[in-house]
């Protein structure tokens, strides 16, 4: 299933940030992200996409609070010359993989006084990709590890179930 | 000054809110405040951890400021 978020932005809020409130922008973005924004023309324009992006996200997974603890494991990064990703790191990519949510895409603009954002995520029913048993089914048995991630050498991930992956 | 009366000021400054209609149980949400906001939230609550020199690990666990209150008292 794909689910939609969007979020849209005061830039203004970002340039007093920016002049007076450094502690609430270390509260957001990770220096990564910081940096980036410093060396562009409009930092505070990059901040406020990259806060909107952030935002989305927890509106595409129905969880908008969600983020208010987690906005740093949330990455925006800007590879050269392409469209702006959003990495997950540490709990939040530990909770969301568990959840079978994945991002799938993102889209940042910026006119005049606000920064705009998008954020496309799926959500899949996961499971074992080798009996097919799902994520769901094995939690109703109470099965503690359920399905466990596997990371082949090309990055590509599946998924077994505890029963496969210890090849019982 | 006080830490309460400093707290006080730091409320009024993102909240607009002041002796007359600062109820500390009140929740913290976009029913009780205007220009509520997550970003507004996250300013107030950093300019908080800053006056105070506390931190303020879990934002969730402050539903009201009277929480706050009782986290600024305690530093």
């Amino acid at each position: 299933m794909l689910q939609v978020g969007c979020d849209v932005c005061r830039i203004e809020a970002f340039e007093s940030m920016l002049k007076e409130e450094p502690a609430a922008l270390e509260r957001i973005f990770n220096p990564e992200e910081h940096q980036y924004a410093l060396s562009q023309g409009r930092p505070a324009e990059h901040l406020a996409g990259v806060f909107a992006a952030k935002e989305a996200l927890g509106k595409a997974v129905r969880e908008p609070s969600l983020l208010g603890k987690y906005y740093r494991e949330v990455t925006v990064s800007h590879p050269q010359g392409g469209a702006p990703v959003l990495q997950l790191s540490g709990r939040l990519a530990d909770v969301f993989s568990k959840q079978g949510i994945f991002v799938t895409d993102l889209s940042i603009s910026h006119d005049g006084d606000y920064a705009v954002a998008a954020v496309l995520i799926e959500k899949k029913q996961l499971q074992c990709d080798q009996c097919s048993i799902s994520l769901s089914a094995l939690e109703e048995r109470g099965i503690a590890d359920r399905l466990l991630q596997v990371v082949a050498k090309d990055g590509k991930v599946s998924y077994r179930c505890p029963v496969c992956f210890r090849g019982w | 000054m006080e830490k309460t009366e400093q707290l006080k000021e730091v409320i009024s400054r993102y909240w607009q809110l002041s002796d007359g209609n600062l109820d500390w149980a009140m929740e913290l949400n976009s029913r009780n405040l205007s220009n509520f906001s997550s970003l507004r939230m996250l300013r107030f609550l950093a300019s908080v951890e800053e006056r105070f020199q506390i931190s303020i690990a879990d934002v969730e666990a402050i539903k009201s400021f009277q929480d706050l209150r009782k986290l600024v008292e305690n530093s």
